[in-house]
């Protein structure tokens, strides 16, 4: 969750910049895809389904001047899952 | 169907966007004395405000010290584990809604957008875009 809290920083620093920062933008959301398969194995109830939501949108997302929208629709949902974690986290605390 | 929450995140990211396109333009100021009453306990250096449809926004990052819990109330769990030296500075991004007098009428819920547009308001005040393309006029 950690690291994908990092890309959302990233992405929305990228954003400053969108034209210049093309490139890193597609690579940090390739980065990105692994993070959330390695997060969907080990999820098991709704966070998953979002995880494996935002993870089809940013794999279906190709990355260009044209498309600055879509990125940060992509942005937007991403720091909305992170969100949806941290919930899940606090929520398996409490069950300890 | 959004929760009340992504609702939040969404018009933080439409802030985001207004400012990355310089469409919200904001001012640095200094904090007001309510805000920032002399205190070893709380800090906060500057703040930045904007208009938005005749509303004022003030986005600040407030630094606190956080003292040792007092362990007959912290909870178990917590207390084992935590390897903290204390006291602690720790650090919050706070978005605020004014009303006409200045006052914060409403604080936003906390959620990492917020971090995300201070970064952006910092970016933007400082220039660093003008300042960028200064150098690399001066270079070519």
């Amino acid at each position: 969750m950690k690291e994908l809290t990092t890309s959302s920083q990233h992405i929305s620093e990228y954003l400053n910049e969108f034209e210049e920062f093309i490139p890193q933008i597609a690579e940090e959301l390739g980065r990105s895809v692994g993070k959330l398969k390695s997060l969907e194995r080990k999820l098991s109830s709704s966070p998953k389904a979002s995880v494996r939501k935002l993870r089809r949108s940013i794999s279906s997302c190709k990355v260009s001047a044209r498309n600055e929208a879509r990125v940060r629709e992509i942005y937007i949902e991403m720091v909305i899952v992170v969100e949806e974690l941290k919930q899940h986290q606090r929520d398996l605390d409490w069950e300890i | 169907m959004a929760t009340e929450r992504n609702k939040w995140i969404e018009a933080v990211g439409k802030l985001l966007e207004l400012t990355q396109d310089r469409e919200l333009v904001w001012q640095t100021r200094n904090p007001p004395t309510h805000l920032n009453p002399q205190s070893e306990y709380r800090r906060i250096d500057v703040v930045y405000e904007t208009q938005f449809k005749d509303r004022t926004l003030r986005l600040y990052e407030l630094k606190f010290k956080v003292e040792k819990p007092n362990p007959l109330f912290a909870a178990t769990s917590a207390s084992i584990f935590d390897q903290r030296q204390y006291p602690y500075w720790a650090k919050k991004t706070v978005l605020e809604l004014l009303d006409q007098n200045g006052l914060s009428a409403w604080a936003f819920p906390d959620i990492d957008s917020i971090d995300h547009l201070l970064t952006s308001v910092q970016y933007q005040v400082a220039g660093v875009k003008e300042f960028l393309d200064e150098i690399l006029a001066a270079a070519s």
